[in-house]
């Protein structure tokens, strides 16, 4: 197994994931799983220069990065996979990507999102991914940061 | 005067903190704002803060303070859309300083000096000190 951490995080690489997750977890690679994201050059481009020199950073539509992670995981290289919402962890997940654990980092407020724990909000539609993943046997921790005490999504009041 | 207008984006407090640090030295100091990033903000809703501080077409000089940070990321999508804006990453006072008192057009020779000096203002104090003491 060496996915090293799967996470949900709405800002992908920025300051948390590359000074402390990254650093902490050993990872050699990211990989941004991301519809969105994996459509605009400019916002790829961004996010591999947003990653320290030496990690290099793939961008992948849900579909391939289903495919690219599943490879990954059998493969010596520590990787590290971020995505936007649980939804798309779910998704993978029903598509036979095994992750033990999800971690829950960053997810903004917005319409149609409640406040879930700290800086996490999620809608009805997250919430029922995040519930989906732990039927399916997928942990899921809120923790924003690496030396944060998680909290895992089970224990909060929704 | 000054030929364009300032905008730090940067984590937490730390965007008012360069912006009320540049007033103490430089006194009263216009067209200078302060866009922070709020612990349950989106990439989205910092982005519509920091579009909403760039409001018309005069040169822009964004300043950000971390390479790789969400205002870093957030402030190459906003300026992509902004033909006259810039963006130096890694702020330092030193940079913010000059920039605020810079009297010159916002061209490349003054991005370039500008990311000069903020280099030149990050130094091993203590050994500096030390090769001068006799």
């Amino acid at each position: 197994m060496t996915l090293r951490l799967v996470r949900v995080d709405d800002r992908l690489i920025h300051g948390q994931v590359v000074a402390i997750w990254l650093r902490a977890l050993g990872a050699k690679r990211i990989v941004i799983v991301d519809d969105k994201t994996a459509r605009d050059e400019f916002l790829r481009e961004i996010l591999e220069l947003a990653a320290p020199p030496g990690v290099p950073v793939e961008v992948h539509d849900v579909a391939a990065g289903t495919e690219r992670v599943r490879e990954l995981a059998t493969a010596p290289e520590p990787v590290f996979v971020i995505m936007r919402s649980p939804v798309t962890a779910l998704r993978m997940r029903e598509a036979g990507v095994d992750f033990p654990l999800l971690n829950v980092g960053g997810i903004g407020a917005g319409p149609g999102r409640k406040p879930l724990y700290r800086n996490i909000s999620a809608s009805p539609e997250e919430v029922q991914a995040m519930r989906r993943l732990e039927e399916l046997g997928t942990r899921v921790e809120l923790r924003i940061v690496e030396n944060d005490r998680p909290v895992m999504f089970a224990s909060v009041k929704v | 005067m000054r030929a364009f207008r300032i905008v730090v984006a940067a984590h937490g407090d730390l965007a008012d903190a360069f912006v009320s640090a540049a007033r103490l030295i430089g006194g009263d100091i216009e067209d200078l704002q302060a866009v922070g990033l709020r612990p349950d903000d989106s990439p989205e809703s910092f982005g519509e803060r920091l579009a909403a501080a760039c409001p018309d077409d005069r040169p822009l000089l964004i300043l950000t303070d971390l390479v790789g940070g969400t205002p870093h990321n957030v402030a190459l999508v906003v300026a992509r859309g902004l033909p006259t804006a810039t963006v130096i990453s890694g702020v330092n006072l030193a940079v913010l300083v000059e920039a605020a008192t810079c009297t010159d057009a916002l061209d490349a020779g003054t991005v370039e000096r500008l990311v000069a000096l903020g280099r030149s203002a990050l130094t091993d104090a203590s050994s500096l000190a030390a090769s001068r003491s006799p």
